[in-house]
């Protein structure tokens, strides 16, 4: 017999470890504090933007999440043909551009690839040529690996095709107590703890990290791929979404502050698009988004077991780009019935 | 050893907290380099009950000077200030304030105001001050004890733009207490500011946005230290002919001419 299990938190790394384990023949319940698809006010992983970009993210990141990133989009483009393409994922690639006086940014993130990678993995050239619509930013970096998973998208093809697969669902339902083999009143054999930020009071060293970031609606603005504009304090993006609408961020503040965003954070944001180009400035603020990213201090995922529990969690800014690596990492921990104290970073 | 408003200090270098890859990377930066003051900034970073990147920087055993980076105004740094007092349980405070977006040139103006107020309500006010001689006369009747002069603009990573002025400054009040603050780009201008006397080095971005923060951090640390000791040891004049360093005696005297 398989071991019965919970998954608790219905975010990105819930859904991935309760498909890797109901594929595998296993009996998996979900457990989830809201619905089955949240408002972005309610959900880490409908706030997200969805990038996979594995190689920009070296510019911030540990070359483990290149790593894990780079297997993940393996795993997604499988995920993709199961779901027979049901949700949105592209591999369009992604483009960097700098202002001229951020051009010390630019220098950096290729000497941190190069120092990370012997062959090459984005091509240097004329900004208008991968995005015609951008001008007067002279040479960017195109990364043709890195793509996009569409979070709303993937959460609605799951709740269509694949929540029926499991034992019993239980949205809407806040829990109070994990232990080993519980999830208050109910007993299972393991327990999967992935809550993301709500597991705070359980974990050591772990804290949110807060993400502004700005839904635009500017249908004059056309881009091909998401676009990442070096900016001296964070990543700051541009994703293209279906009809017209951009994603723009995303601050990183360390504080766990979930207020809405702040007047400063809007104008770094929506200065920077209209730096990019004025047409975002005839577009319209559809709503903003404030989340924590659950972070370990190190920034990077983890996974603690012990007999009956697993918790998995830390996925940081990183929720697309390593929950199916992640997804798999714990996956085989539970199929290799090694779930007992072991911490794996 | 230095001594600094009652505390006896190690390190002359001083810390910034904010572009660190992680807390992890920051924490084993101040370790590695042995920095004991380390700056933060309250704004952006506020709101909240609780705080829990402040509560780990309260948490590590070092001197905590909270910031007002980001103020734009005398009110906004005086409330700030008083912020950081209640938060960090210190009347210690970088006192910043910007009159200059984009070169984040201090406000001299502002900035001697809101010294006097905050040093009238107890504060140790660092001041974060171009190299400006009388400025630095006009802060310390504001009642400062310390200067921080910039080397150049925050960020910039130029060096010490102007080494004429700052010297100027550093032999004009000797016993002042000086720390070179911002525009520092690589351990061997921070050296530099060593060998011109001053007592310690504050820098952030050159060290957190490296490759290897933790590495650069030492680095600093030791530049620092080489810097301090040739300070102490006093430096050679600069002469404009070679003066051989192993006696010539043998040689016949026309071959030197």
């Amino acid at each position: 017999m398989k071991p019965t299990v919970a998954v608790v938190g219905a975010g990105i790394l819930g859904r991935l470890i309760s498909f890797f384990l109901i594929e595998d023949g296993h009996s998996v319940s979900l457990f989830e504090k809201n619905g089955q698809l949240p408002s972005a006010k309610d959900s880490c992983s409908l706030t997200a933007a969805g990038m996979l970009a594995p190689f920009c993210e070296l510019e911030y990141s540990d070359p483990l999440i290149t790593q894990m990133g780079l297997e993940s989009i393996a795993i997604w483009e499988k995920i993709h043909k199961y779901f027979d393409y049901g949700f949105h994922f592209e591999r369009k690639g992604s483009l960097v551009i700098t202002h001229p006086r951020d051009q010390a940014e630019l220098l950096k993130l290729k000497e941190i690839i190069k120092k990370n990678f012997k062959k090459p993995v984005y091509r240097e050239e004329e900004v208008t040529k991968f995005e015609p619509f951008i001008k007067g930013f002279g040479k960017g970096l195109y990364f043709p690996f890195e793509g996009l998973v569409d979070p709303e998208s993937f959460f609605k093809i799951y709740n269509e095709k694949y929540l029926n697969k499991f034992e019993n669902l239980y949205f809407n339902t806040k829990v109070e107590k994990i232990g080993p083999g519980r999830v208050d009143q109910h007993l299972f054999d393991l327990v999967i703890d992935c809550r993301g930020f709500a597991a705070k009071g359980d974990l050591k060293d772990f804290r949110g990290v807060r993400g502004e970031l700005l839904l635009i609606e500017a249908p004059e603005v056309k881009l091909n791929s998401f676009v990442r504009l070096m900016h001296p304090r964070y990543p700051l993006y541009v994703v293209p979404k279906p009809n017209g609408r951009f994603i723009v961020g995303a601050t990183s503040l360390e504080c766990e502050d979930l207020s809405p965003i702040s007047v400063r954070s809007s104008l770094e944001l929506l200065s920077a698009i209209y730096s990019i180009h004025p047409a975002f400035g005839e577009g319209r603020i559809i709503e903003s988004r404030v989340h924590l990213r659950p972070g370990f201090i190190d920034n990077l995922p983890k996974i603690e077991a012990e007999e009956g529990l697993i918790r998995a969690n830390g996925l940081y800014r990183h929720g697309y780009l390593v929950s199916p690596k992640l997804a798999q990492q714990v996956f085989n921990l539970v199929k290799e019935n090694r779930s007992s104290h072991a911490t794996f970073n | 050893m230095w001594n600094l408003f009652g505390k006896s200090l190690k390190s002359r270098l001083l810390l910034g907290t904010s572009r660190y890859p992680s807390p992890e990377v920051l924490k084993n930066s101040i370790a590695f380099s042995g920095s004991e003051i380390i700056t933060v900034s309250l704004r952006r970073n506020s709101g909240g009950e609780g705080n829990p990147f402040w509560e780990m920087l309260n948490a590590l055993k070092v001197n905590v000077l909270p910031n007002t980076a980001g103020c734009h105004s005398v009110e906004e740094a005086v409330t700030t200030a008083q912020m950081a007092r209640e938060i960090f349980k210190t009347n210690w405070l970088k006192l910043e304030v910007i009159g200059d977006d984009y070169t984040l040139r201090p406000d001299p103006v502002a900035l001697v105001e809101a010294a006097e107020i905050l040093c009238k309500d107890g504060f140790e006010v660092f001041p974060y001050m171009t190299e400006d001689l009388v400025l630095a006369e006009k802060l310390l009747e504001a009642g400062c004890n310390i200067l921080m002069p910039w080397a150049s603009p925050i960020g910039s990573g130029q060096g010490i733009a102007n080494p004429f002025a700052l010297k100027t400054l550093r032999d004009k009040f000797p016993e002042v207490p000086m720390v070179v603050d911002a525009g520092i780009g690589s351990p061997s201008h921070a050296a530099f500011a060593m060998e011109l006397g001053f007592d310690g080095v504050l820098l952030n971005t050159a060290v957190a946005t490296s490759i290897d923060p933790v590495k650069m951090a030492r680095a600093f640390a030791l530049s620092i230290e080489g810097g301090r000791q040739g300070y102490l040891s006093g430096l050679m004049e600069k002469r404009d002919f070679a003066i051989p360093s192993t006696p010539v005696v043998g040689t016949p005297f026309w071959h030197n001419v």
